[in-house]
């Protein structure tokens, strides 16, 4: 870590003593959050002095430091979890700077050293992001050089290794290498300025780089993925797709198959004032992509498989979120959005928004050469897919429907309805379990009592149609959230500065009768300018976190959470 | 700005290139089956359960590892009791072993399905092979001869174990004598959403018993000179479900101080 400091100093210094006179150009920003996290025994919900194990505290935090002067930047992030959170990696444990980097851009050419974010279009060959929600984070520590020769034309170059928590590098892990190329034609070419028809054309190269280590399997220490992009829009209409190639990468995480891998992802959309629709689809076969051959889960990602679906917000339809299959999936989505204009029956004085959407994800069809049950036979290509074969196996369908009103100047409603099919065995690893079928209604009522204080009342219903006729003794605790729920919330708000509210979720048509338990809590929050804090004390029920289609599942825990926020 | 440019692309170019794409076959040539049983053999402890889904994959594994290194590698599945994966179907699935939840305990497995390649660490599936070709690279520095011998008409086996150090070693040493049976055909739990349960499952190198107590014996106490040599005989009698001719003694020599095992071996009792 002093290393790292020193190298930061080393970075920083020169720069500061020739630039003295920029000085007061110069801008530092940042942030800081903390969450800490009371975990205390509640039998009631399942939780005992085994769970916490003498963990009584879990404390994840973060500060990101900006600091820029004119074309020059330098950042770092600092981390300290101790001991992490529940429901976190355990492999977060530690503290030190975790990403520590320094960029110059003059507009034409830019060059990052260090630690650094990227993404080449929509992401299927390349991304590396963090999310603090997640406990997630692949930055790429390395070098990255962006050049735009021309107007409308932008290429990248990066190489580096991904972070994986705190361990260290070293030469079995694989390193990242990457182009990226954009071309803008409307921007480019100057009788197109004024064209409708603006056409963006892209395309990528990844390759990363593993020595074969293997005794058993002839592994390829180069793995190359490519993808072509073109994004259309012709006034109102706008089309975009991409198409991911990955030669063979076998992997712990497609069971050493041979197989090349591919992605599609289309997108058509059209709108104009107060009317939206998009439709979405995409294919993904085998494109898992990992700068390390043995990484399983979410770690060492080098791509990212866009979920095609609604994030939810609400507690009980965001129970069951999407997690995307980078081994298979075939996805659909539609959304439409309209505003029904005001004046009218519908929609009233000040106008009704609605929304639909509809989003289904199956399972590709796969032709097993080998054994029929096992999924593929590693050392092997594994299987054959017809590219628009969609199997019948269902991952997840949501059907859901929005009506947001201003009734009156005081009062404003929100109301949804959501029709849930989410394939549990698949997404949450539980195999004999039958999926979730489930209608979820939601009622959200917010009532303006002055123009500083308002009242905001949301009360869910989720009623689970699954078949729970057949529940074998030991696999009971895999049903802890399955069946019926009702929540309330209730929240309180003195703007800009106060917040209370209270709420409760009851898993009250639970097929195991001891699982029938209320998860309820309090929370007080305080805001002063670009500081929030927030406590919460009660129950958390055990679910999944998912952003991006990227999940963590979290347990269920009782007790109190401190989360701290600022950025200046 | 050109010269940039053309650099760029070149790169690129070269990129494209940077890939090895392989043919076939996938699978290096290591002997297999026609190894014999001499030199460095390694121990690969397979945690493993019934209704574990994801287990059916780490055993193709094990088995695809088994395959290649043949007699280099010694197998062992083991289904702990107590342990609710572990929990059979019905009367002729109980796999589990009190031995087996000993050592899932003392390890400290985390889940189901997990790994140990001589004891050295608990892994993933995805991880064995690269272990194991690094402990295939380690000095030999014990040989185990195994001699079973078995009476059909009372289902007695005896097993004669010798145990030569061939090198001086310090610390304390044990000897751990095991059973295991192959080809027991029963259901198992399988995470393929097409077939979440294989009903015909053929479950291999499934750790039946332990013949001389969980821990082994010592047979070596504080140092042991090189060339020095123990010899231990075990007796048995095969419960009447066992298979003989499925059957296979295992022995391992491992360190006291981090349970690490410094040699394996294994051979059919038929």
């Amino acid at each position: 870590m002093i290393k790292k400091i020193v190298l930061l100093v080393l970075v920083l210094f020169p720069l500061w003593t020739i630039a003295q006179n920029s000085l007061d150009q110069a801008q530092v920003s940042g942030s800081f959050q903390i969450d800490a996290q009371y975990y205390s025994i509640d039998e009631g919900i399942g939780i005992t002095a085994d769970d916490i194990n003498g963990k009584s505290m879990g404390i994840n935090g973060y500060g990101n430091l900006l600091y820029t002067l004119g074309n020059f930047s330098a950042g770092m992030r600092y981390e300290a979890c101790l001991t992490p959170l529940s429901g976190f990696d355990t492999r977060m444990e530690g503290f030190g700077i975790a990403n520590l980097w320094a960029k110059y851009d003059n507009g034409i050419i830019g060059v990052t050293v260090g630690d650094f974010y990227e993404q080449f279009g929509s992401g299927l060959v390349f991304r590396t992001y963090e999310e603090w929600s997640l406990g997630f984070d692949n930055a790429i520590r390395g070098m990255r050089v962006v050049y735009r020769p021309a107007k409308g034309i932008t290429l990248k170059g990066l190489y580096g290794s991904q972070r994986l928590y705190w361990e260290e590098f070293d030469k079995s892990r694989g390193i990242v290498r990457g182009m990226d190329g954009e071309w803008d034609l409307n921007a480019s070419i100057s009788s197109l300025n004024q064209s409708k028809l603006r056409i963006t054309l892209g395309g990528s190269v990844v390759s990363k780089y593993q020595v074969d280590n293997s005794s058993l399997y002839i592994l390829p220490n180069n793995v190359l993925a490519y993808a072509a992009r073109v994004n259309m829009g012709l006034g109102r209409v706008n089309f975009s797709t991409e198409y991911a190639y990955k030669y063979n990468d076998p992997s712990a995480f497609n069971n050493y198959i041979y197989k090349a891998g591919q992605g599609l992802l289309s997108s058509l959309s059209y709108s104009k004032k107060g009317f939206g629709i998009v439709l979405q689809a995409e294919r993904i076969d085998n494109m898992s992509f990992k700068s390390s051959r043995t990484a399983k889960s979410n770690d060492l990602d080098i791509n990212f498989i866009p979920p095609l679906c609604r994030t939810h917000t609400y507690n009980l339809p965001a129970m069951y979120s999407f997690s995307s299959q980078p081994n298979g999936q075939m996805s659909v989505q539609l959304q439409v959005n309209y505003t029904i204009p005001k004046k009218t029956l519908l929609g009233g004085k000040y106008g009704t928004k609605v929304a639909f959407n509809y989003s289904q994800v199956n399972d590709i069809v796969r032709d097993s050469i080998f054994l029929p049950g096992t999924n593929s036979i590693s050392g092997t290509l594994g299987y054959s897919s017809k590219f628009l074969a969609i199997s019948d196996r269902i991952f997840y369908r949501d059907f859901n429907f929005e009506i947001d009103k201003k009734i009156n100047k005081d009062w404003k409603m929100v109301l949804t309805y959501v029709n849930l099919y989410y394939d549990i065995a698949t997404m949450e690893g539980h195999g004999n379990m039958n999926p979730i079928k489930a209608n979820v209604g939601i009622v959200d009522l917010t009532y303006k009592i002055t123009s500083k204080k308002s009242l905001r009342m949301e009360v869910q219903g989720l009623w689970d149609n699954g078949d729970y006729s057949h529940i074998e003794a030991s696999e009971q605790s895999n049903y802890i959230k399955n069946g019926n729920w009702a929540s309330a919330m209730l929240e309180y708000t003195i703007a800009p500065r106060w917040f209370f509210s209270v709420a409760d979720k009851y898993n009250y048509g639970n097929p195991i009768k001891e699982f029938r338990d209320h998860y309820y809590n309090v929370s007080l929050g305080f805001i002063h300018d670009a500081t929030r804090i927030a406590i919460t004390a009660g129950r958390q029920s055990e679910g999944v976190v998912c952003v991006g289609g990227v999940c963590r599942q979290v347990p269920a825990s009782s007790g109190m959470l401190l989360t701290i926020t600022t950025n200046f | 700005m050109k010269k940039i440019s053309i650099a760029l692309l070149a790169l690129a170019a070269l990129m494209l290139n940077s890939c090895d794409k392989i043919t076939g076959p996938f699978i290096q040539d290591n002997g297999g089956t026609s190894n014999e049983g001499t030199g460095k053999i390694v121990l690969l402890e397979e945690y493993t359960g019934v209704r574990c889904p994801n287990c059916p994959s780490a055993a193709a594994e094990a088995h695809r590892l088994k395959e290649n290194h043949g007699n280099k590698l010694v197998v062992m599945a083991i289904h702990p009791s107590g342990v609710l994966m572990c929990r059979p179907y019905g009367e002729t699935d109980d796999y589990r072993t009190d031995a087996g939840r000993e050592w899932y305990d003392f390890f400290g497995i985390p889940s189901l399905p997990k790994g140990m390649i001589n004891r050295q660490s608990i892994s993933e599936d995805g991880e064995w092979d690269g272990m194991v070709s690094a402990a295939l690279a380690e000095e030999q520095t014990i040989e185990i001869e195994l001699t079973p011998s078995y009476n059909a008409t009372n289902r007695e086996m005896n097993v004669a174990v010798k145990s030569t150090f061939l090198s001086a070693l310090e610390g304390d040493y044990f000897l751990t004598v095991c059973l295991t049976e192959d080809s027991l055909v029963s259901r198992q739990a399988n995470d393929n959403p097409t077939m979440l349960s294989i009903e015909e499952y053929d479950h291999s190198h499934v750790l039946r018993a332990v013949l001389n107590t969980t821990w082994g014996e010592q047979i070596a106490l504080g140092t042991a000179a090189a060339n020095a040599i123990s010899n231990k005989t075990y007796n048995y009698t095969l419960p009447d479900s066992y298979r003989a001719d499925k059957c296979h003694v295992i022995a391992f020599v491992y360190r006291d101080s981090d349970k690490v095992v410094m040699q394996a071996q294994s051979k059919s009792v038929l």
